[in-house]
């Protein structure tokens, strides 16, 4: 990563309640936050961002889905309007592409299909599609190891 | 070791005919992979019970591993290991999957 690459923070607190769980095993911590900082470095944070708190909201992770990530510029109105982004007038056709797959990705991956992949390859080329649906794994299971781990314990 | 016997109890709904320490890891696998806060109280406690903490742990990282296989299965490039059949799952010592 160069020294000027992003910094993720996470003002949602879930970068500590791995680090807590898993305080016995600092290299799975730091293979994990390596993981966090790398989705956010390669692909478009604002993009991921909405992808973050839908994904949140869709698993049921209140935590996640009220935090916003510092130093990425999306419009909170854009952000509270996320559950009626197909037809709020705040997203344009490249949110839609991408909100349509992020959820389907996040509730039924195995049901995802050429239109809705094909889109976001239109706007975003081969490398962007693929650097987007990694990032978006690194967050989504980030929330879901800390939703299962806020219901067990 | 899983045989294929298990693994096609594993494939039924709520894992019928698995022993119940199977069913609970089970439930706890489902429930991460849908919604967390679907696990029930009761499913909570039988876990706590049944399960360390280390082990209720490794169960939770292990399935958050396997889905990284979820951008092979979005970008259809998820192709089988060898065409039309099933294969065995192998790992090393280091717990690396091994290619047959």
């Amino acid at each position: 990563m160069s020294a000027t690459a992003f910094r993720a923070t996470d003002p949602a607190g879930t970068s500590e309640l791995i680090a807590r769980v898993l305080a016995d095993h600092p290299e799975v911590v730091a293979a994990l936050d390596e993981a966090h900082q790398a989705a956010w470095n390669a692909t478009d944070q604002r993009l991921l961002e909405m992808c973050r708190i839908r994904a949140a909201q869709l698993i049921g992770c209140p935590a996640e889905a009220a935090a916003r990530m510092p130093g990425v510029a999306v419009d909170s109105a854009v952000l509270d309007a996320l559950p009626s982004w197909p037809t709020s007038p705040l997203f344009d056709d490249l949110d839609r592409a991408v909100l349509a797959w992020c959820e389907l990705f996040v509730i039924d991956v195995a049901s995802m299909n050429d239109d809705l992949v094909g889109a976001v390859r239109d706007r975003l080329g081969d490398a962007g599609l693929i650097d987007l649906t990694n990032a978006l794994l690194v967050v989504e299971q980030r929330q879901r190891l800390r939703c299962t781990w806020e219901v067990l314990w | 070791v899983v045989d294929e016997e298990q693994a096609g109890l594993a494939a039924r709904p709520g894992g019928t005919g698995l022993a119940a320490r199977h069913r609970l890891a089970l439930r706890l696998a489902d429930a991460m992979m849908t919604r967390p806060d679907s696990l029930a109280a009761t499913d909570c406690a039988a876990l706590r019970e049944e399960f360390s903490p280390a082990e209720l742990v490794e169960m939770t990282i292990d399935v958050m591993k396997w889905n990284a296989q979820k951008p092979p299965v979005a970008l259809g490039v998820d192709v089988e290991v060898r065409a039309g059949d099933l294969t065995d799952l192998v790992f090393d010592d280091d717990g690396n999957w091994v290619r047959p």
